[in-house]
């Protein structure tokens, strides 16, 4: 996948479909929390 | 499957077509340090990649979508933002939390304290599964596992290629890793989705650079 395919996937699915948008950034948000718990544990 | 399925309760299991095996992520960190000609060196009898560009697809355009009321639109949209908001705060701490670690495991101690807080390669197997059943995007976890790789250049396993690469997937993992970068760099606006994609793959590869440290540390 090209990583401006990726862009555009994104912005179309946060212009057509926003739940699923706003539901990715979540899983986003907890997978990048989770990383840097990991991280500062060490 | 596209973004449109998503479905916490539809998560990828073991077993499932296109989902990483434990070979597969076992695979990811084993292996030496190899030198520029590995890493050059095209896999020659190796599985095609768990890539999966169709399932890759968010395919955001395709499936019919309920219109929203024009109350419900806004509050998503300020949820967004404020998701937005979080992410890049996240990845602001991410970049701080690294440098700290950084310079904790390096300051003057000996040995044994400086490795023996790092992760197993176990557990970071466990963050490569959870992160999949998270985003539920098997094939883009491939590029992500891929471009964490290519970044130490870590792609042999026992001095051979590693399993489920070959040399088209490098030049993809590259390029994906390149690319981000660059967005990264510049701030751009459209990016911050890919730019936490990259930043978690950065953050594994950081985490298995580390483990793999440990692991030499216990086998010297």
């Amino acid at each position: 996948m090209e990583i401006e395919q990726l862009i555009a996937d994104l912005e179309t699915l946060k212009e057509n479909d926003p739940e699923k948008y706003l539901e990715l950034l979540k899983q986003l948000n907890s997978i990048v929390e989770d990383l840097n718990k990991d991280i500062e544990s060490l | 499957m596209g973004l449109e399925d998503f479905d916490k309760k539809s998560l990828p299991q073991q077993g499932d077509a296109g989902f990483a095996t434990d070979e597969m992520i076992s695979g990811l960190y084993e292996g030496a340090e190899p030198s520029a000609e590995q890493s050059s060196i095209a896999a020659p009898e190796v599985a095609e990649p768990a890539v999966d560009t169709q399932s890759a697809d968010l395919d955001a355009e395709s499936a019919p979508i309920a219109p929203l009321t024009p109350e419900r639109h806004a509050e998503i949209l300020e949820a967004i933002g404020e998701e937005e908001t979080r992410l890049e705060e996240n990845l602001a701490t991410n970049r701080e939390v690294i440098s700290a670690a950084e310079t904790r495991l390096d300051a003057p101690a000996s040995e044994e304290n400086r490795l023996k807080p790092l992760l197993s390669r176990a557990q970071i197997g466990e963050l490569y599964k959870k992160t999949a059943q998270k985003l539920e995007l098997v094939a883009l976890l491939g590029l992500i596992g891929t471009g964490a790789s290519f970044l130490t250049g870590q792609i042999t396993a026992g001095g051979g290629p590693m399993v489920g690469m070959d040399t088209d997937a490098l030049e993809k993992a590259q390029h994906f890793v390149e690319k981000g970068q660059h967005i990264a760099e510049n701030g751009l606006a459209a990016g911050i989705g890919v730019i936490a994609i990259v930043a978690i793959a950065q953050s594994m590869n950081w985490l298995r650079r580390r483990s793999q440290e440990k692991a030499r540390y216990a086998a010297a």
